[in-house]
């Protein structure tokens, strides 16, 4: 094929790339409001929303709509804009660890953020921001511990995972000696189930919420796509090319704990969706930031939306925390780029 | 541009890698630092490069002191290419390249029609335009140094640094590449161990030993005998080949009161015994 043979289909396939992703997502937001308890039809959908809408149609009993409006839409909304902060959150982190990798999850830094939520709940300040804000302090520390123990070793992969892995058992451990310090049985039971990662209790002042800090931390890093591309050769070569490395690091350390933060107080933690995302992301739409970043939003809000219907239903009525099925993705995904790189 | 170092050091952990480094580069100029390994090259071309902060010391474009300039204007006066960067992109070459047309870029454009003609030029003057789709890390050694040389050259700064940038090339793409900065209107500072390159292709030498400046000059006025003999501890002779360029012919030490070649049972005597030499020219193909 001749280069400009391969432009052309370079250029097609991303120009066909957006309006299919915008199409994906709009098509799973609809299908999986309607998959679940209760009999949901996507008529009953146009109705709660043309009910809202003000327009003149005939409303639904209000038990269905509550179902509809209340639990189901706020609930699929929530996955999506939790996947698109965890998918974005793993691209930004394994190009500024220079390690494949790397995800919020498996560097520890979403157990710092569980333990400081937990910490909030515990002390009983109830409120979104406060649990938003102990879980930011717990990422931000999570992420100080792992730069600190990293420190003199560079960011070899199995180094920063392992390191990850350590950092993350200690707040784990931390989370349950201050579960078992406040005593009380059913604090603890609520806690632990949302520490597996749930979307159950998604309602809709906590997903608007969410999507504001979520979208704005979107827009920073998607500022920074270039210097992102630039730092994958190193700080020397991205300081030359004029990326101003300390600034970027850190802004950059910033968002991604808010990012992780925002999503572990919304549903608990779920693993994985930095790490499977950007990857099958880059298989598609290359590695350049500038569209790996939004592609990897997109993509990850539809995996989590798609993950949280099947843990609907696939036990039904019993629910399956969600990251139990994006660990079971995850964890082959993560073998293979191991063994890809021949370090298993 | 101007390129100025007055008295640079720089400490690492206790240790001085540069003590006192003071050079002038003329506007235009081409630059040669030479010296033995951990003499402190790769060092002084980073704290010329903004990438680090001298201990004591400045460091001068045209009279302004670089710590006035922010990372993105530096990026437009001075490119830097390191040596080895080992890293596993999945890049591609023409995206490499193109890293350097960031100080030029708004954060939230693509790039502009002038900078694909930049890369483009790029590529083509460091012969890897066939590569420009290929992944980055399918590359070989000297393609990759290739593709980074391109990349400071799409900077299109008044000043490149070199950090051993004929490493992993052959012998004709090094001399293609020594030729193409020797002829650039740019001041040129590289770091070099090839002492005939440095003599062929250097207006003038600045040789390191210790971290200190020992001599500066052209290639005839540093290269003497003596004195490469006590920095590099081999014998070498600056001579001229039959079409009038210079090179260094080597030999070790066979002097036994030398430190290190003392220490080994001195070799035959060294007679005028003539050693084959090969003089390595780009002219005859043309």
């Amino acid at each position: 094929m001749s280069t400009a043979n391969r432009l052309v289909v370079r250029v097609g396939r991303t120009g066909a790339l957006g309006p299919a992703a915008v199409v994906a997502l709009v098509a799973s937001l609809a299908a999986c409001v309607v998959i679940g308890a209760g009999d949901v039809t996507y008529g009953h959908v146009a109705t709660v929303l043309g009910t809202r809408l003000g327009l003149p149609v005939e409303p639904l009993p209000p038990l269905t709509d509550s179902l509809i409006w209340q639990l189901r839409i706020p609930r699929v909304l929530l996955a999506a804009v939790v996947g698109a902060a965890l998918a974005v959150c793993g691209a930004v982190l394994q190009a500024l660890t220079r390690n494949a990798l790397a995800d919020p999850y498996l560097l520890g830094v979403s157990s710092g953020a569980s333990t400081g939520a937990v910490v909030v709940a515990v002390s009983g300040v109830g409120s979104t921001i406060g649990l938003t804000a102990g879980a930011l302090a717990g990422a931000l520390t999570a992420f100080g511990l792992l730069l600190l123990l990293l420190r003199r070793s560079g960011l070899d992969s199995l180094r920063v995972v392992l390191t990850g892995v350590v950092v993350g058992q200690l707040f784990t451990a931390l989370t349950s000696l201050v579960l078992m310090a406040s005593g009380d049985a059913d604090t603890t039971r609520s806690v632990t189930y949302w520490l597996l990662g749930s979307l159950s209790s998604a309602r809709w002042d906590g997903v608007v919420g969410c999507a504001v800090v979520t979208v704005l931390a979107l827009v920073v890093c998607r500022y920074y796509a270039v210097s992102l591309d630039a730092l994958g050769f190193g700080a020397d070569t991205a300081a030359s090319v004029g990326v101003d490395v300390r600034r970027t690091r850190l802004v950059l350390l910033v968002v991604t704990s808010l990012l992780t933060a925002v999503a572990v107080s919304a549903v608990g933690a779920i693993g994985f969706v930095g790490l499977i995302v950007p990857h099958g992301v880059r298989f598609l739409a290359g590695p350049l930031h500038r569209t790996l970043l939004p592609y990897s939003a997109v993509a990850g809000a539809v995996f989590l939306v798609w993950a949280d219907a099947l843990a609907r239903v696939l036990l039904a009525p019993q629910e399956v925390p969600v990251g139990v099925f994006t660990a079971l993705a995850g964890v082959p995904l993560f073998l293979l780029i191991l063994k890809r790189r021949g370090e298993l | 541009m101007r390129v100025q170092a007055d008295r640079l050091s720089w400490t690492a952990n206790g240790k001085r890698i540069l003590r006192g480094v003071t050079i002038d580069v003329r506007p235009g100029e081409t630059l040669g630092v030479i010296g033995p390994n951990g003499s402190g090259k790769s060092t002084l071309l980073r704290c010329l490069a903004g990438l680090r902060v001298p201990s004591a010391g400045t460091v001068r474009f045209d009279g302004a002191d670089i710590t006035r300039f922010t990372p993105r204007q530096l990026a437009r006066k001075v490119a830097f290419v390191e040596q080895d960067a080992h890293v596993a992109s999945e890049l591609r070459v023409a995206d490499v390249v193109a890293l350097g047309r960031t100080p030029y870029r708004s954060p939230w454009r693509g790039l502009r029609e002038e900078d694909h003609a930049v890369v483009a030029e790029e590529l083509a003057r460091m012969d890897i335009s066939h590569l420009r789709d290929r992944p980055w890390r399918s590359l070989s050694g000297g393609e990759r140094q290739r593709a980074h040389i391109a990349r400071g050259l799409a900077q299109r700064t008044p000043c490149l640094l070199l950090d051993e940038p004929a490493n992993h090339l052959d012998i004709r793409h090094q001399l293609d590449l020594l030729t193409t900065l020797a002829a650039s209107p740019a001041t040129v500072l590289i770091a070099v161990h090839d002492l005939t390159l440095a003599a062929r292709f250097c207006d003038r030498l600045a040789l390191l030993a210790g971290g200190e400046i020992v001599a500066t000059g052209t290639p005839a006025e540093v290269l003497t005998p003596d004195r490469v003999r006590s920095v590099f501890a081999v014998d070498a002779r600056l001579e001229t080949d039959r079409r009038g360029h210079p090179f260094v012919s080597l030999h070790p030490l066979t002097d036994p009161a030398h430190p290190i070649a003392g220490s080994r049972p001195s070799p035959a005597p060294a007679t005028e015994q003539p050693s084959p030499v090969l003089t390595v020219d780009q002219g005859e193909l043309a």
